[in-house]
């Protein structure tokens, strides 16, 4: 079946162990017992992976060498870096294969290593649609930032309070989008 | 989460306004309806059939107390996606369909809907909707 | 039932003693078959016999640490929740056979121990396969001598290959004790209408005087979780051996820092 052949392979590894370096184990056990009869050799563990990291560093690591190669999105959402991205501000998540991206006021990021998300707002058609994006989907491509946060002066992360406020998108954050841009092509 | 007594809002030119759900079809009893589901509705306020209209969507209206079919198109409960994405409207809405063709009974969509109406195979809301999100 | 005509009894006894004759026609009837001689069935309680029944898988498994879970985007853009396990020294440490123990099975040791806690008994043990002192021990059951593998073999993430389905066996997370809507998920009792103190109770044990007891199985309240828990046929999606874990597709039963063991499915290939 599967990897039969390297079943074999680590066997012939394993046959080596016999001539891993052992110890006299009398001396590290504390036994009530007298101990001087036979002497238990005691063998070295193998070299440990990682050099005993956590394997979850490993797992992150390799997802982000896949996900982010560039760091762009570690980027974005690093709260020490000056251009991160946060709660209040107006962005555009564009996608690979989709003609439209999704615009929308950031209502607040989940932050999960891989599993990091954006949850927006916007108004199209006059009702409220909220979507919550994976950042670290391969299919998301980029990030634009539309406006920055100049409404909630910065004072939460989370803006769920928003919904069905003064405070909440008024109009289609995208077809607004699309007007500005045509105006500045005029 | 749509079952027995939800209130939908209809968002086509059937003329009814506020639906009321009284069965969801093809699902187990103690199940609900979600987007793209099929249900059954009670017309509970529609708007008044006027005489200036003529033509199909005139003939097609239906009035208070009419037992319709209904396609649900937007819920607020939070719908989760394949690619870990999901989607939440402000409102439960739906688009009145004919019981046997299951063609839209209206002849325009007035808002958004939801994508997974294409997985259900519901075209025509589809092509007539403003926007798919 | 002894039929005194038969026997050629006089008459003039039977009228001394009239109680003792049965006059009623015998119950079976002459064109009845004779009862036929069947084989007595051999009764497989052995465990030969219950070895034989049981579905075991042809190579061994593998002892793995759940260490926490992660998103796995596959090639279509869809995000799957999988979960880690770590593998971290794994070598072969016993090997069971039919002449000695009446069965084919792999006992395999994970990590290393701090020797001063292992007992004397068990370092020889060890030692004997000469192998460092392990963490845990766990024993595999495998189908034929073909699955058995040499004292001390080392056995890595690669042991299973992307896409390959394998049944994951722990001890799942204690709960407890917990109320029967907990543990069985019983409905509970109404909020008002009269209720006093049986909210979340579970009702009637069972009827009155007939049978006069309570039907054994019903579902009372008690300890939950903390028991061994089988996941069968989860997907592998990814395998790093030289990092030492792989990514296998959905939930595994148990704690983060919980042994798993790890072993091909047992309904899709054998």
């Amino acid at each position: 079946m599967f990897g039969l052949s390297r079943t074999i392979a680590t066997s012939v590894k394993g046959l080596q162990n016999t001539t891993r370096a052992f110890f006299d184990a009398s001396q590290q056990v504390r036994s009530f017992t007298k101990t001087t009869g036979k002497i238990i050799p005691v063998y070295e563990p193998l070299v440990k992976l990682r050099e005993g990291k956590p394997v979850m560093d490993a797992v992150y690591h390799h997802q982000y060498a896949i996900l982010d190669p560039t760091g762009m999105k570690r980027k974005l959402i690093d709260a020490s870096d000056p251009d991160h991205i946060r709660a209040g501000d107006v962005i555009t998540v564009k996608f690979k294969n989709r003609k439209r991206g999704f615009t929308g006021l950031l209502m607040g990021i989940s932050r999960s290593r891989t599993d990091t998300s954006l949850l927006l707002r916007n108004n199209i058609t006059k009702l409220g649609v909220e979507s919550r994006i994976p950042l670290f989907n391969p299919s998301v491509e980029r990030v634009e930032v539309v406006t920055r946060n100049h409404r909630f002066r910065n004072k939460k992360s989370k803006l769920y309070f928003v919904r069905g406020t003064k405070f909440d998108v008024g109009t289609d954050l995208d077809q607004q989008l699309a007007k500005m841009k045509k105006n500045e092509r005029w | 989460m749509l079952y027995l007594k939800s209130l939908l809002k209809v968002i086509d030119n059937s003329g009814a306004q506020v639906v009321e759900c009284i069965k969801v079809l093809r699902k187990t009893p103690m199940n609900y309806a979600t987007l793209g589901d099929r249900i059954v509705v009670v017309v509970k306020e529609a708007k008044p059939i006027s005489t200036s209209i003529t033509g199909a969507s005139n003939s097609n209206r239906v009035k208070r107390g009419d037992v319709v079919h209904a396609v649900v198109c937007r819920t607020k409960q939070i719908r989760n996606r394949a690619d870990g994405s999901t989607i939440r409207f402000d409102d439960n809405a739906c688009v009145l369909v004919n019981k046997n063709s299951g063609e839209p009974i209206g002849t325009r969509i007035t808002s958004v809907v939801a994508k997974e109406l294409k997985d259900k195979h519901h075209n025509k809301i589809i092509s007539l909707a403003p926007r798919v999100v | 039932m002894i039929n005194l005509w038969s026997l050629g009894v006089p008459a003039k006894t039977l009228r001394q003693y009239p109680r003792m004759v049965r006059t009623a026609a015998s119950l079976t009837s002459p064109q009845a078959i004779p009862a036929i001689e069947t084989p007595r069935p051999v009764l497989a309680h052995d465990m030969q016999a219950a070895l034989e029944r049981k579905r075991i898988p042809k190579r061994c498994g593998l002892i793995g640490k759940k260490a926490g879970m992660a998103p796995w985007f596959n090639e279509t853009g869809e995000k799957i929740p999988c979960t880690v396990l770590e593998f971290e020294a794994v070598e072969v440490t016993h090997v069971r056979k039919p002449e000695t123990d009446g069965l084919f099975a792999v006992q395999l040791g994970y990590g290393a121990a701090k020797v001063a806690r292992v007992t004397r008994q068990l370092l020889g043990h060890f030692a004997r396969a000469a192998v460092n002192p392990k963490q845990k021990v766990m024993e595999f059951l495998v189908r034929d001598e073909s699955g058995l593998l040499p004292l001390g073999t080392q056995l890595r993430a690669d042991h299973f290959t992307v896409g390959q389905f394998v049944d994951l066996k722990g001890i799942s997370k204690g709960k407890g004790f917990a109320g029967v809507m907990k543990r069985w998920g019983f409905g509970g009792q109404p909020a008002s209408h009269g209720n006093s103190k049986a909210h979340r109770k579970g009702g009637s044990y069972g009827a009155n005087q007939d049978p006069g007891r309570t039907i054994p199985g019903r579902k009372m309240p008690g300890r939950m979780g903390g028991k061994n828990c089988t996941e069968q046929n989860s997907q592998i999606v990814f395998v790093d051996a030289e990092k030492g874990y792989l990514l296998v597709k959905g939930a595994v039963p148990g704690p983060k820092g919980g042994y798993v063991k790890v072993q091909d499915a047992i309904k899709k290939y054998t």
